[in-house]
């Protein structure tokens, strides 16, 4: 599913389509948000 | 070759393989749809994807966030910057060109009717979707060839855009004003945008050291060197756009393939 993605500032691994990290969900939440409301 | 070269060009030039401009292209996948829209609510919508970005680009994810959107806008909507003599070469294969104001200078300088934007396609259908506002008007590969060499030589680099990879539906004239320089170089959010295909690079005999070539390159990537009076391109900041060779009187600058040059061939 594509290589693991080690981002050193990062704290989060992009692996494939999916997203690894130990983050809180609310944190992870405004995130996704923030991204998906950008378009350009 | 850049990525799309590969996967849209057989390995050449992907912005010169006439498939990426087709009718039938066109029409699939609601592309008048998403061209209509991603004009008419422009001017609405960039203003607050900057603002996102900023809080993006100060977050914990910034990394991650540039990957995600450069992927999505790759699918998209992406650019590459073309010099002159490829841009001529695309418009005088277009059999329809529509003219119409710049979308990113009504967002940067509140300049509505910047003329600067060229739809690769007189389509009907997307003149009745696009707004009123953006006067759009049908000119002649000639006419477009001679408008883009006069902002060429005042000092604007050009650029191809697509509508839904990999159709290539648009292209733009474009300064600092231009909002996908500033989202992919001047503020680093992330890439919207490849490089040229070329690096420029200064024939030093013929250099006088005027320093024209410097003022016109939006992208710092040209040093002027006192003690011998010359300047120099960085390859790894030159963008290939080729602007700077208008700027000198000498002819000192040429424009080579970017795929030849062992620092710059990675660099996109």
């Amino acid at each position: 599913m594509g290589a693991v993605l080690c981002l050193k500032n990062d704290m989060a691994q992009l692996e494939g389509d999916s997203f690894r990290t130990n983050l809180p969900n609310d944190v992870l939440a405004h995130f996704f948000i923030l991204s998906d409301q950008v378009m350009i | 070759m850049c990525e799309f070269c590969v996967k849209h060009g057989d390995g050449k030039k992907w912005y010169l393989a006439m498939e990426n401009y087709s009718r039938e292209l066109l029409h699939q996948q609601d592309r008048i749809g998403y061209m209509s829209y991603f004009v008419n609510t422009f001017e609405e919508r960039v203003p607050l994807s900057l603002t996102r970005l900023e809080k993006l680009s100060r977050g914990p994810f910034r990394n991650i966030a540039k990957l995600l959107l450069t992927r999505s806008q790759k699918r998209d909507h992406f650019g590459q910057i073309v010099p002159l003599e490829d841009m001529e070469q695309i418009l005088v294969r277009m059999d329809g060109i529509f003219r119409l104001s710049c979308p990113c200078r009504r967002v940067t300088a509140g300049q509505k009717n910047a003329r600067y934007c060229y739809a690769l396609t007189a389509d009907p259908q997307l003149a009745a979707e696009v707004d009123d506002s953006f006067s759009l008007e049908v000119i002649t590969s000639s006419e477009a060839i001679e408008s883009v060499r006069n902002l060429d030589r005042a000092g604007l680099f050009h650029s191809i855009w697509t509508f839904k990879t990999p159709y290539i539906g648009a292209v733009c004239n474009c300064d600092q004003d231009c909002i996908a320089y500033r989202i992919s170089y001047s503020r680093s959010y992330y890439q919207i945008m490849f490089r040229g295909e070329y690096v420029g690079r200064v024939d030093l005999d013929a250099c006088n050291g005027c320093r024209n070539c410097m003022r016109q390159c939006h992208f710092g990537a040209i040093r002027y060197f006192a003690a011998n009076k010359k300047v120099e391109i960085d390859v790894r900041q030159c963008y290939g756009c080729g602007v700077c060779r208008a700027a000198c009187q000498n002819d000192a600058i040429t424009l080579h393939a970017r795929s030849a040059d062992t620092v710059a061939v990675k660099i996109w």
